[in-house]
């Protein structure tokens, strides 16, 4: 797939993934997993580059006596799932365009 | 592979990585492993899991600045003493000209490669337009009855357009291949500052 594609809808995939409650790197990863494989390498600028945008926040906890960073996504992070989701409709309706079977019947028509 | 050699192979890779990072990093490559061990994997099992040392490492370097590594690479390793400083106050009529003359040679080095790719993209709009002028020019000769010109602009015409057609078909290779040729350099300075000496 077309990398510069793939990267923006992946970095609001691990949006996802953290919207309903704040989750870690390794439960992103299986979260994700019957949808999307992606690596911990793969997932890590992702994570710095929403900590970047404040997308999120990261927070250290206590874990098993050692820290586990815990992902809490922010308001702007939820803006930008909404904002996804407006921009998937523009991208479906290129999607029907370039797969349409029938030629441009109501153009020609119209002519 | 364990976790420790894991973790190592990560470290000896990027050595010159500032501090920070590096920590961050191995943070993170760590507790993906201790969370694949909670999972139930073995530590083994968990390691094998992972991207290779090589593919992590190429993922940190992509997403780590140029000007990030250089700045660590000659931050000095301890406070200047006084006579440090010294030397390079009166050494500085002879680094900072030599510093100057490493950065216009990097500087020029960049404009000529960026003309070369202008070069190019020039030559194959100008046998285009004098392709295009060629063929046009037929017709006043054809007006003033003067055949063999006529003949010969038509031969000049499509000998322009048929070396535009070959050179467009190179035009997007070598775009594409003097991007990555781009690309691989910096990678490759990136790697030349992580790595030790």
């Amino acid at each position: 797939m077309d990398i510069q594609l793939k990267r923006g809808m992946l970095d609001v995939c691990v949006l996802a993934a953290i919207k309903d409650e704040d989750s870690y790197g390794y439960q992103i990863i299986k979260d994700m997993k019957p949808y999307v494989t992606i690596s911990e390498s793969t997932l890590y600028p992702i994570l710095r580059r929403l900590e970047a945008n404040a997308y999120l926040t990261v927070q250290s906890v206590e874990h098993n006596g050692r820290l586990r960073k815990y992902y809490h996504i922010t308001d702007a992070g939820r803006a930008r799932i909404d904002e996804f989701q407006e921009e998937w409709k523009e991208l479906e309706s290129i999607y029907r365009f370039i797969v349409r079977e029938e030629p441009m019947k109501e153009a020609q028509d119209h002519e | 592979m364990n976790k420790q050699e894991y973790l190592s192979a990560i470290r000896v890779r990027i050595p010159k990585m500032p501090t920070e990072d590096m920590e961050r990093f191995i943070a993170y490559y760590s507790e993906m492993i201790d969370d694949r061990m909670e999972d139930g994997m073995t530590e083994e099992e968990a390691v094998a899991t992972m991207d290779t040392p090589d593919e992590a490492v190429d993922q940190i370097l992509e997403d780590t600045p140029l000007s990030k590594i250089v700045k660590q690479k000659i931050k000095p390793t301890h406070r200047l003493r006084a006579w440090e400083i010294v030397l390079i106050v009166l050494g500085s009529p002879v680094w900072v000209p030599l510093l100057l003359t490493a950065g216009i040679l990097v500087l020029s080095m960049l404009v000529v490669v960026f003309s070369l790719l202008i070069t190019f993209y020039a030559v194959v709009i100008s046998a285009a337009v004098a392709g295009i002028a060629g063929v046009l020019a037929v017709v006043p000769f054809l007006m003033i009855s003067n055949v063999p010109a006529a003949v010969f602009m038509l031969g000049c015409g499509f000998a322009g357009v048929g070396l535009t057609i070959l050179f467009f078909v190179a035009v997007k290779p070598v775009t594409v291949g003097f991007w990555n040729l781009c690309k691989a350099a910096v990678s490759g300075i990136k790697r030349k500052f992580v790595k030790e000496g």
